[in-house]
């Protein structure tokens, strides 16, 4: 019970694939060679010189010419037309009046047959329908006839998972031979490409498949950015380390620098809310099962895994996320991979959340000070930055108890507490560190001189010489009355 | 080479659809809509009750199997013809465990789904719908204007019965040529010109 169909939806440029209605992802071939055997038949020359088969082999040399991880296999090209077998996991091209024992609608120019499992695609064959007359040519449709091989690179686009984007839901305006009428266009267009190209990539290495090529990321939209890529075509390095222990075959990497400390949530793929499916309708998510790993370091041999996912709901969302904490200033190393080696258009979604918002920023440095023993002294600093802010006052850079606030005063300075200040200012978004500031302290004044004999002076204390005088004279007086 | 000729009429009908601007399809010809009713066996209003699926034997080769689907369906109206009863339409495609066949083009039957289905050939052909998608048409009822409205298989509105032989979108260009109404047609609305055509067609062939 429920849906017949697969279901259709529209790609980020307007291209639609078949998909696995259970995961949400495109219905592909693995990689490799996609064997076809060409059976319409050599014998009748066509307009443009070729015949069925070569007409045919043509289409699909086309699409070789722009896609990677698998290519179909265009040398069983064979002379007399035959029929096409049933689940029989061959692909066959024939023409044919029925298609497995039933008819063709009177309007129905050519089919499509496709056999998956999961999100493979496993046979596909092509009938086109004997009722019309087919020919080969180029430019402008003709009346009176089909040009085969337009109908063929058409059809082989299905047979490579393509869907109709004027069909979509929502549908697609674009130009597109993957489009559901046949018309005047002939050749693949960017459409075309962009889309067959998401789901086994293009024909060259990925420029990021080495660990020391990753791509550098940088936030472009406020905390978040959204990177593109491939994976098909990437291989793996010697003493590279595995996502969550699967096997992998084509990793790919980026890098970025945590701007503050935070978290980051890291994906390749979005999650439609009222399907559970994975999303392919923004742009948001890859094409293919991923894995992904989160890493430090600087040799791929010798990284520090950090974090790493295959599903986000295990075989049922097959895009992978992380979320992790990031310290400021740390490079981290982004490998995504496909499980058991599957490959595709990437898309990889950075969220970075500085939990606290903005960093702190001295506005005001604390400033040098000079000041007698036992004097008192104040060092004070002004800092902006998301509240709240935190201080801690450093002497020598040993942290100052009870010295927590944005002013540090000391009522009674020793020359013990002369020295260099700090103070580190944080919120949850990181720390920052003062200028120092420099603490002199005074010693006290020596005691002065002994005063000269003879000597008066008027006014003031009297001094201890003065008072050893009266002693001495004090104490000869009592002795006389004595 | 083994090639089967199609016969003369079938030729002729196919030039007839070549001559139709903007009419071709790769797959499929959109057929007008008159012709779509004289070729419809019947057409009825209906809702999706069940879609099941399973291996058959191919007929015209013994021993090869492929997976079809029967969709049963809750007749709400009928349009045109005399369907059987109950209504189950034969296709080829659908899923078995986790092998799935799949017809490109082929319409898609959601269970619950209300929906008006020219049905030809049932159990004879691939699809048993007149020009495979476009022999359904689903019913949605519009919260805000009260009225259930027709739309093609690609979720745009019908406007205008004619759209039907319009292709769903022309290379790179929106849709210009569908015919803009106020809103779109309403399942009455789209009955009454199917029964007008029918009739139409029947006073043709009477002649």
């Amino acid at each position: 019970m429920g849906l017949l169909a697969l279901v259709s939806v529209s790609g980020a440029f307007g291209f639609t694939f078949v998909l696995n209605k259970n995961t949400g992802l495109p219905i592909k071939w693995p990689e490799g060679t996609i064997r076809i055997k060409i059976l319409l038949g050599d014998t009748k020359t066509l307009s443009d010189g070729t015949n069925y088969n070569t007409s045919a082999r043509a289409a699909a040399q086309t699409w070789n010419a722009i896609i990677g991880s698998a290519q179909f296999q265009t040398d069983l090209v064979t002379g007399p037309a035959g029929t096409a077998g049933d689940n029989n996991e061959v692909n066959e091209l024939a023409f044919a009046d029925k298609v497995y024992g039933k008819d063709f609608d009177a309007n129905t120019l050519a089919v499509t047959t496709g056999y998956s499992t999961g999100n493979e695609r496993v046979e596909a064959d092509i009938i086109f329908n004997t009722s019309y007359t087919w020919d080969s040519y180029r430019g402008n449709i003709r009346s009176g006839s089909y040009d085969l091989q337009r109908v063929a690179l058409h059809e082989l686009g299905h047979v490579l998972g393509m869907d109709h984007p004027d069909d979509a839901t929502p549908k697609q305006t674009v130009s597109a031979i993957m489009n559901s009428h046949i018309g005047n266009l002939d050749t693949l267009t960017t459409d075309d490409t962009n889309g067959v190209q998401s789901l086994y990539g293009p024909a060259s290495v990925p420029p990021n498949d080495a660990f020391a090529n990753a791509t550098l990321i940088t936030l472009t939209g406020g905390n978040t950015t959204s990177v593109k890529g491939y994976n098909t075509k990437a291989t793996r390095e010697t003493g590279e380390p595995r996502n969550v222990d699967n096997p992998g075959a084509h990793s790919v990497w980026w890098r970025w620098t945590a701007p503050s400390s935070g978290s980051v949530t890291l994906d390749t793929g979005k999650v439609d809310a009222t399907t559970k499916k994975i999303d392919l309708t923004k742009g948001e998510s890859s094409y293919f099962d991923t894995t992904l790993g989160v890493y430090t370091g600087t040799g791929v041999s010798s990284l520090t895994k950090i974090a790493d996912n295959d599903d986000i709901e295990s075989g049922v969302v097959q895009a992978s996320t992380v979320t992790f904490n990031v310290v400021s200033g740390t490079t981290y190393r982004f490998s995504v991979d496909g499980w058991d080696g599957d490959s595709g258009g990437i898309t990889l979604n950075l969220n970075f959340n500085s939990v606290g918002g903005t960093l702190p920023s001295i506005t005001t440095q604390p400033a040098n000070a000079t000041v007698n023993s036992g004097s008192s002294v104040s060092f004070s600093v002004a800092a902006t930055g998301t509240e709240p802010l935190s201080y801690q006052w450093q002497l020598g850079g040993v942290a100052i108890s009870a010295a927590t606030s944005a002013t540090y005063n000391i009522a009674s300075v020793s020359t013990s507490q002369a020295g260099t200040y700090t103070v580190v200012v944080s919120n949850a978004a990181g720390s920052v560190t003062s200028n120092s500031a420099t603490l002199t302290v005074n010693t006290p004044a020596p005691p002065p001189p002994p005063p000269s004999s003879g000597g008066g002076g008027g006014g003031g204390a009297p001094s201890v010489w003065f008072v050893a005088a009266l002693a001495i004279l004090g104490l000869a007086r009592h002795r006389r009355f004595s | 080479m083994k090639r089967c000729y199609p016969p003369l009429w079938l030729a002729a009908s196919a030039l007839l659809v070549l001559l139709l601007p903007a009419a071709r399809a790769t797959t499929v010809i959109a057929p007008t809509f008159d012709r779509m009713v004289a070729s419809s066996d019947y057409i009825v209003r209906a809702t999706v009750k069940s879609v099941v699926s399973d291996w058959r034997q191919n007929p015209d080769k013994p021993g090869e199997r492929y997976i079809g689907s029967m969709v049963e369906l809750n007749v709400l109206e009928v349009i045109k013809g005399t369907p059987p009863s109950p209504l189950v339409l034969d296709l080829v495609g659908g899923r078995v465990g986790d092998k799935e066949l799949t017809i490109e083009g082929m319409p898609k039957f959601v269970v619950g789904e209300e929906t008006i289905l020219f049905v030809k050939g049932n159990g004879r052909q691939i699809i048993p719908l007149v020009g495979m998608m476009h022999g359904k048409y689903n019913v949605r009822h519009n919260k805000l204007t009260g009225r259930d409205e027709v739309f093609r298989h690609n979720g745009d509105p019908l406007y205008n019965e004619q759209d039907i032989s319009r292709a769903a979108s022309t290379d790179g260009a929106p849709s210009s040529q569908q015919t803009k109404a106020a809103n779109p047609l309403t399942a009455s609305d789209f009955a009454t010109r199917i029964r007008n055509s029918a009739k139409s067609s029947n006073r043709e062939s009477s002649k």
